[in-house]
């Protein structure tokens, strides 16, 4: 008699494949962590993994900002949209100076995707410390004159620090073991370098993000002393 | 508002439309892989079963 139901050892034993999504976060966190193993063969879908790492870091730096600026409403939403903008407009002016660079003195095997990869989870993890630091950033912004602003932008520096870190980390487990770091290593500092330095310049022409103008706001002028 | 801020902010308003389009189409791309995968180790499965 032909067999219509499926058998019970066939139920139990059938491969499911984990979805795209939760696939793309599994892998994100397991390049971001601190173990010290590789990464488990290259990620499969990197284009999801970028976006989404993207995505979620535009989404953590426009709260952020919100946070930074809690005198007005009109503030805080101008922020929200503000932050994002200065930090992917400068990604944007920085990354394909980076890419040439990989591709004329970078190592061999240096790949395009890994450099991406890399960067996104960067400003990923960089904004999720960020986004964490904002409660306290906009508590003490709104209650104090004389710490909110020193929180503000110790925040701001301790997440750029852990951006680079977690730059190199996510390099480092990406790349060919056989390749020596130093080599792989200057494209990302260049990027990290050029994007500070657009967006010097980027935040001197518009309205101050925080509540008064710091001096990296006022762009390479006033850091040389010129007027 | 300075040309420069407006520029940049097209600019990225651009670059994030891209990303979801890439999104959307690698998404979609990865669950038709994640369906076809799913369909072959059922049949394999059947296969094998007694």
């Amino acid at each position: 008699m032909l067999q219509t139901t499926m058998p019970d050892s066939v139920s139990h034993d059938v491969f499911q494949p984990v979805p795209p999504l939760q696939a793309a976060a599994r892998t994100a966190f397991r390049l971001l962590a601190p173990s010290a193993e590789s990464s488990g063969g290259a990620p499969k879908n990197r284009a999801i993994l970028i976006s989404l790492a993207l995505l979620a870091a535009a989404v953590c730096f426009g709260l952020w900002g919100m946070s930074l600026n809690t005198t007005s409403t009109h503030a805080a939403l101008e922020n929200l949209v503000k932050v994002p903008v200065l930090i992917f407009a400068s990604g944007l002016a920085s990354v394909p100076f980076a890419l040439v660079l990989l591709k004329l003195f970078g190592p061999s095997s240096g790949r395009v995707s890994n450099l991406l990869v890399a960067y996104a989870l960067a400003l990923l993890g960089g904004s999720a410390v960020l986004l964490v630091a904002s409660p306290l950033v906009g508590i003490y912004q709104h209650s104090t004159s004389s710490l909110g602003m020193g929180i503000a932008v110790a925040t701001a520096v301790l997440g750029v620090i852990t951006m680079g870190l977690l730059f190199v980390r996510v390099l480092r487990k990406l790349s060919d073991t056989s390749v020596s770091l130093f080599k792989s290593l200057p494209p990302a500092i260049v990027l990290m370098v050029v994007q500070l330095a657009v967006l010097a310049q980027l935040s001197s022409v518009t309205t101050p993000v925080f509540n008064t103008r710091t001096s990296f706001g006022h762009g390479i002028d006033s850091n040389r002393g010129e007027p | 508002v300075n040309p420069l801020i407006a520029l940049s902010g097209l600019g990225t308003a651009a670059f994030l439309c891209v990303i979801l389009l890439i999104l959307r189409h690698a998404l979609r791309r990865a669950e038709m892989e994640r369906v076809e995968a799913v369909l072959k180790a059922d049949e394999q499965a059947w296969d094998r079963a007694p």
